[in-house]
């Protein structure tokens, strides 16, 4: 037995004593559904005509178990015959044992996305499981959205409901004043899922990657072997994180902190005994602080959220190649709903590397704008929607357009796109060749 | 590259199709129609519109033609000499052609309605003619007791008359008049009499002589400047003759398309023209410099060679040039109210297209093709001497950032200047006032005008609007309740400011009954007695003819056309009268069986004036959120799209700042300034961008080149001497127009050569070229596709304040519905083709002291389930409520704004309010009003009418009104109905099942029809349980995400 599917079942038995005293059965009540989505991908300029050809299903129950107590439960079962987001059986040494995906062929898998099971203790909100807890609430890139790890097979083109990685944790909410008290327990060494190189969206901008060569060391080639040190201590190594959230005076406002194993690797250069480059991958840990705000005026409503971290990473040229630095990360957004069934969203996004050094590759300040217009039409039966994210630096960005129309109650169709323009070092450039069109559907079962 | 290169080796391929294109436009050329009727301005299916064809139609009224006879002796007009002559004008108009005879109007024509022994008496006034002072006199004394006659035919104090003609044909206004003027100029008036001629008609005719006259002396000139500069700076036939073509070649694209797509050549195409000819020749001039340039520094390249580096370099400005002017009136074009604005908007843009087209089908033939002779620079003789060494005053140091000692201060200098400009522009333009009366138009000293003050100063007004009457049946009008209607709308539009006068049936009606008893003043009113007004019309009818009153009432009585008559066009002075009117007739009508419609002349042009009035600046925002959008996505860059976008604002804020300071109103002429600031400063701009960052990729230093600079110069020098000739116009009008796009040109000139270098050298921002362009510009198209797909739209609400019905509305929102209540939701959303979606969904609410929470989760199907949705809806109506909506797609809480509430809920026809608020009514949104009662399945109903209190919360709601069918038994509209901003009926909501729970009378089902979409939406509720225990938490933002509670 795996070991991920036999905590999910301790978990569960921990909970059919108090189910199976309920007079109504094993459970009070016991909702079931599944979704049934497909998409196609078809790439405009690179080598590969289909990118993707992608099912999946994701059956889902919700149970009541009695006593207050519910259980949730998500698993996702994905096939891709196009076989080139993730080539073949990719490497899992990111993710802790109990949380992996379980391989079937090169084409298909199966992850269990979510179980946890829920209730209210006194005044107090408990939720223990495999969940998401999402923080922070911007469109397309992600500020205070750093509690869960992520997958960036589709670099950040999928949803992000799809593409967070769950992640075996306690939570309690508790009211503390006029505000609500957020404790987080997260045991789960799980950290990004970062496509191997000759996946569609493998890095390949040396500000992510690292360069090529650096002074002293020999050339590194661009699959160089790579040593993973991940941290494994169930205890030791867990993250805790705290966030209040209040709603004072018209506005939401929320305090983060989280002691956490950054969820981006930290990739530090060396020189192998046989004299080759090789990587040695770590995750550090570090105090994250953030905070959010929203308020609405009018047709306008403003949001914000920072995030700052005592020790973060950044490649650079020299020595073993990683900086170390505070970092602050911000974003201010603006949603406009002045048209009607309309939205037009822009957003601002600043990233500061707080270290001068000129071997630094990424540029000290990033900043980053967004432009996102929905608008619905038929009464919301067709959607049409476009997300454009532009880096003001570098000049690279990507527009992804889309257009969704419901069939009847439950398919949905969609087509659309995602087009990446600049330079191939950019964060968007990067990906110059894996501009595609899209089209697919939803049945909810 | 490789598209450039096919460019230069294919010249006759290009050549031909550029001959294809430009033969195929001139064929399409004759079916292009032209409007330049002040009507084009309203949508042909505004209603306003609508019914002045009608009134055309039933009433046969046409713009008339009027000739003012004036004495100012002591008797005035009644001498027997004055007589004569009126007598005589009156049938010499209704000889002449083009004039309907039937409906030529003076004292001479209309008959006076006397009370005699037999009965009435209705003769001729000037029947015989009064030959000695004393029968002139005893006229007068006839003449003062018709009330009909009196301010509109005859002015009250004697002084004039006045002959109204009106036309058979509209169109052939300026033929008439000329005929009519002719007439006119030909009487030897004996007595000292004046005689004018004004009227609408006559406006028209002389509108359109007077421009004609002007343009045809001004535009050759403006033409001819234009390809003088271009020959001084090129002082080739090449540099003549190419952009002239090019830009000729475009305009017609530009008219052709028009053509072709049926739109009509509006007033505005004038504007268009300008436009399209300074950016075709803006971008040949830019080639051609370069291309000279190149030949002189080194003259052993071949032609060919000399193309390709001209193309590589220019080709990317010149685009970008093209795709930001587009966006620029792409923006315009969404915004704009009128359908000459749109299509002139639309059409510059087809227009700025082509010449982009042709400067890439002809310039690289001509480069590559065109024999030497053609680029030999003409001998001047003495002038050769003199026109090289021509120089521009300080136009060496345009375009610098400047290094040497100084420097620094000269670019601060620069930008405190810019700063200060922008200032004063910004004070002037806070004084632009929306305005526009005719005389705008014509000289102060025009005939027209003076005759124009004469005959509104003597007379009731000859402004009209209309107020169309229609009954249900025939003989509805004649009711004497309706008549009565009738005239308690005189009497309230003559109390208002700038209503000279008025004149319907009424007015007829009232003097035949007073004739028939007599001449008796008391008897001066409207019969009690509906018959009685009957027999009264048919005896005018067999005394006078049946066409006597036919421009007043149709022939089955059925229609009615009330008048009233303003003194002035002015858009200032009559709007509030107005909208007075207006709101008047909407809110008293429908009433008796008949219907009443605003139309006339005064009305539409308040539409129109009320249309740019609202939209203008709108326009003029989005046009440069385009540009800069294009430039970001052009530019890739932020700072480069800002330094594109700077020149641009400025050029349009100086427009206004000058058009505040000479107290130049924003009227339906001047509103296109700011569009032709935009559309020729960007073209500075980009061009200027362009280098500063072609000189930064090169050597680092951002500075715009000589061959830049000196094409930038003369391009603006072409342009703004053109233009600037019509700046001496004595049409105002049209000197405005030369004046404003001078000052357009110059400004975004100067602001792009000199304060885009200072702004650089005093920031330090160091600029370089990006990637390639072709795919931002790419890049570009996609955001303006999806921008237009958003279909942005302008709204309008007119509301008005009637406090009335509160009290039923109170009882309503007063109806107890329990503390805390639990019910499942099923909703079921059907479209027009039947097609039914469904949705399943909880419902919690609860009320606390100072707010009413409600909290709403959608379970099936699977793809929506966990979507909720919180309110927080505030008893005290200052507090905007909180809203949050959760989409579990994105597992955020999301803080949705107030203003949303008129947003319909996730595709349902129920807006966020109505899901909200359950059948109750935010007090504080409307003044309501009871209007009357009705049965509702078989129940007895009020109707209550709400308007919202003011605009903003109208567009917030999206309604212009709505109308509750209250039912006092149960406190609960049965029926609701809504009205969009614009006044149409957009949708019915129906209670369909009640039932009673727990002693709470409770909604079971809901239907809700939009009859604008033929879709509709059932909420049918179930399991309802009152008084169930909801914790606080329950509505707190928190539990969206945990989907319990």
């Amino acid at each position: 037995m795996r070991p991920h599917l036999g905590l999910s079942l301790a978990l569960v038995s921990l909970f059919i004593p108090s189910a199976a005293t309920a007079e109504e059965g094993l459970f009070d009540r016991i909702d079931t559904s599944a979704i049934l989505d497909f998409e196609a991908g078809f790439e405009l300029r690179g080598d590969d005509d289909l990118q993707k050809f992608q099912g999946t299903l994701t059956p889902e129950f919700e149970a009541d178990l009695g006593d207050g107590w519910g259980l949730t439960g998500r698993v996702r079962l994905r096939t891709d015959p196009a076989d080139n987001l993730e080539p073949g059986r990719p490497n899992q040494d990111n993710r802790a044992p109990f949380s992996r995906r379980i391989f079937i062929g090169d084409h298909s898998e199966a992850e269990l996305r979510e179980l946890y099971a829920e209730r209210f203790i006194g005044q107090t909100f408990v939720r223990l499981g495999k969940q998401q807890i999402v923080w922070g609430q911007a469109d397309g890139l992600k500020v205070l959205d750093v509690v869960n790890p992520q997958s960036f097979r589709e670099f950040v083109l999928a949803d992000f409901d799809e593409s967070r990685i769950p992640l075996w944790s306690a939570t309690a909410e508790l009211p503390v004043g006029p505000g609500v008290l957020q404790l987080l327990w997260i045991p789960d060494n799980t950290f990004h899922d970062i496509p191997e190189p000759g996946a569609t969206f493998a890095f390949t901008a040396p500000q992510v990657v690292g360069p090529l060569s650096a002074p002293g060391l020999p050339p590194r080639p661009p699959a160089a072997p790579i040593t993973v040190d991940r941290p494994n201590n169930l205890i030791t190594d867990s993250d805790v994180g705290a966030a209040y959230e209040v709603f004072v005076g018209g506005w939401d406002v929320s305090f983060n902190y989280l002691f956490q194993h950054r969820n981006a690797p930290v990739d530090r250069r060396r020189i192998a005994p046989d004299g080759s480059i090789e990587i040695a991958r770590g995750y550090e840990r570090a105090h994250v602080l953030g905070g959010s705000v929203a308020n609405a005026f009018g047709d306008v409503t403003l949001r914000g959220e920072v995030v700052g971290v005592l020790d973060d990473f950044a490649a650079t040229r020299t020595g073993d190649g990683v900086a170390e630095a505070p970092t602050l990360d911000y974003v201010v957004g603006l949603d406009w709903r002045g048209l009607p069934d309309t939205l037009v969203s822009g957003q601002f996004f600043q990233n500061v590397f707080f270290d001068s050094s000129d071997a630094l590759i990424r540029d000290r300040v990033q900043n980053n704008a967004s432009l996102l217009v929905s608008r619905d039409f038929l009464g919301r039966r067709l959607q049409l929607e476009t997300l454009w994210v532009q880096s003001l630096d570098s000049g690279d960005g990507f527009v992804s357009p889309e257009a969704r129309f419901q069939l009847t109650s439950n398919i949905w169709l969609r087509a659309g796109g995602d087009f990446f323009y600049g330079s191939s070092n950019g964060l968007f450039g990067q990906f110059n060749e894996a501009d595609r069109f899209t089209v697919g559907f939803q049945i909810s079962l | 590259m490789k598209l450039l290169r096919y460019l230069l080796n294919a010249p006759r391929a290009l050549l031909v199709l550029a001959l294809v294109a430009i033969v195929a436009a001139v064929l399409m050329l004759p079916a292009l129609q032209t409007d330049t009727s002040p009507d084009a301005f309203v949508d042909p299916d505004n209603p306003a519109r609508e019914y002045r064809e009608t009134v055309r139609e039933v009433f046969g009224l046409n713009e008339p033609i009027a000739v003012a006879v004036v004495a100012d002796g002591p008797d005035g007009i009644y001498t027997p000499s004055t007589l004569a002559l009126i007598d005589t004008l009156t049938h010499a108009i209704q000889r002449t052609p083009n004039v309907n005879s039937q409906r030529v109007a003076s004292i001479a024509s209309e008959p006076l309605i006397e009370g005699s022994s037999a009965g009435i008496a209705i003769e001729d006034a000037l029947r015989p003619l009064p030959e000695t002072a004393d029968a002139a006199l005893a006229l007068r004394e006839r003449l003062e007791t018709q009330d009909r006659l009196q301010g509109r035919l005859v002015a009250r104090d004697g002084s004039a008359a006045l002959i109204v003609a009106e036309l058979a044909d509209p169109d052939q206004a300026e033929a008439t008049y000329k005929r009519v003027r002719a007439l006119v100029d030909a009487q030897t008036p004996t007595g000292g009499e004046r005689l004018y001629i004004a009227g609408e008609a006559a406006l028209t005719a002389s509108l359109a002589s007077l421009l004609d006259r002007e343009a045809r002396q001004l535009i050759p000139l403006a033409a001819g400047t234009m390809v003088l500069v271009l020959f001084l700076l090129f002082r080739h036939a090449a540099g003549v003759v190419i952009p002239t073509v090019i830009a000729a070649a475009s305009m017609i694209v530009a008219l052709a398309m028009k053509a072709a797509s049926g739109t009509p050549f509006y007033v505005t195409g004038n504007a268009m023209a300008v436009v399209v000819i300074a950016i075709s020749v803006a971008d040949a001039v830019h080639i051609l410099t370069d291309f000279d340039a190149r030949r002189k520094a080194d003259p052993t390249l071949s032609r060919r060679a000399l193309a390709f580096g001209v193309l590589k370099d220019r080709w990317q400005p010149i685009t970008l040039t093209t795709v930001t002017t587009v966006a620029g009136f792409a923006g315009l074009w969404l915004a704009a109210g009128t359908p000459p604005a749109r299509s002139f908007a639309l059409f510059t843009a087809v227009g700025i297209v082509a010449a982009w087209i042709f400067t890439f089908l002809l310039l690289p033939p001509a480069m590559r093709g065109l024999p030497d002779w053609a680029f030999r620079p003409v001998p001047l003789g003495k002038l050769g001497r003199v026109v090289p060494s021509l120089r521009i005053p300080g136009a060496a140091t345009l375009g610098r950032s400047g290094f040497g000692p100084g420097s620094r201060r000269r670019a601060g200098s620069i930008v405190v200047l810019a700063g200060v400009i922008v200032l004063a522009g910004l004070l002037g333009s806070s004084r632009v006032i929306v305005d526009e009366t005719n005389w705008n138009n014509f000289p102060s000293d025009d005939p027209i005008v003076t005759a124009d003050r004469e005959i509104n100063e003597r007379f009731d007004g000859t402004y009209h609007m209309d107020i169309l009457l229609e009954a249900e049946r025939g003989e509805g009008i004649l009711e004497p309740a309706v008549l009565r209607h009738i005239q308690e709308i005189q009497t309230y539009a003559e109390s208002l400011p700038h209503v000279g006068g008025s004149m319907s049936i009424v007015d007829a009606i009232k003097e035949i009954n007073r004739a028939v008893e007599d001449g008796d003043p008391e008897a001066y009113g409207i019969p009690d007695d509906g018959d009685l007004v009957t027999q009264l019309l048919l005896l005018y009818e067999m005394s006078a003819g049946s066409q006597g009153l036919r421009d007043q009432i149709d022939g089955q009585n059925r229609r009615a056309l009330l008048r009233l008559q303003f003194d002035t066009d002015r858009y200032r002075a009559i709007a509030p009268s107005i909208e007075a009117v207006s709101s008047y007739v909407e809110t008293t009508f429908p009433a008796d069986g008949v219907e009443a419609s605003v139309t006339g002349r005064m009305a539409l042009s308040y539409h129109w004036m009320h249309e740019i009035a609202e939209n203008h600046s709108k326009g003029v925002v989005l046009a440069l959120a385009l540009v800069a959008l294009a430039g970001l996505a052009a530019f890739r860059g932020f700072r480069l799209a800002a330094l594109a976008l700077l020149p641009v604002a400025v050029a349009v804020v100086a427009v206004y700042g000058v058009m505040g300071a000479l107290a130049m109103p924003l009227a339906v002429g001047t509103s296109m300034f700011a569009a032709l600031a935009i559309g020729l400063g960007v073209d500075f701009s980009i061009h200027a961008v362009s280098a500063l960052r072609r000189s930064g990729a090169a050597s680092g230093v951002s500075m715009i080149d000589s061959t830049t600079r000196r094409a930038l110069i003369w391009n603006y020098l072409t342009l703004a001497l053109g233009f600037g000739v019509l700046a001496t116009s004595q049409v105002p009008t049209l000197a405005r127009f030369g004046g404003l796009v001078a000052v357009a040109l110059t400004v975004a000139f100067l602001a792009s050569l000199m304060l885009l270098p200072a702004l650089l050298q005093l920031t330090g921002w160091r600029i370089s070229a990006g990637g390639k362009v072709a795919r931002s510009t790419a890049g570009a198209a996609v955001v303006l596709v999806a921008l237009a797909a958003m279909g942005l739209s302008a709204e309008r609400a007119h509301a008005e304040a009637l406090p009335d019905g509160h009290e039923l509305m109170e009882q309503v929102n007063a109806r107890d519905e329990a503390e805390t209540v639990e019910r499942a939701l099923v909703m079921q959303l059907i479209d027009s083709g039947g097609t039914v979606r469904e949705r399943e969904g909880r419902v919690y609410r609860r009320n606390t002291e100072d707010q009413r929470q409600m909290l709403l989760f959608l379970d099936a199907p699977a793809n929506i389930a966990g979507t909720g949705f919180l309110t927080h809806d505030y008893t005290n109506a200052e507090r905007d409520d909180d809203q949050w909506l959760y989409l579990p797609a994105l597992r955020r809480v999301r803080r949705i704004s107030s203003s949303d509430r008129g947003e319909y809920f996730l595709g349902t026809d129920f807006t966020f309010e109505e899901i909200k608020k359950a059948q109750k009514v935010e007090i504080t949104d409307y003044n309501f009003t009871t209007t009357g009662e009705a049965e509702i399945d078989g129940e007895h109903t009020y109707v209550v009418e709400g308007e919202p209190v003011s605009d903003e919360i109208a567009r917030d709601l999206g309604y212009s009104k709505v109308v509750w069918y209250v039912d006092p038994e149960i406190d609960m509209p049965r029926q609701t109905e809504f009205y969009d901003l614009a006044g149409n009926h957009l949708k019915t909501s129906y209670i369909e099942e009640l039932r009673e729970i727990d002693g709470i009378l409770t909604v079971e089902r809901v239907r809700a029809e939009n009859h604008a979409t033929g879709h509709s939406t059932v909420l049918t509720f179930e399991d309802t349980q009152y008084g169930v225990t909801l914790p606080e938490r329950a509505f707190q933002q928190q539990t969206l995400r945990r989907g319990r509670f």
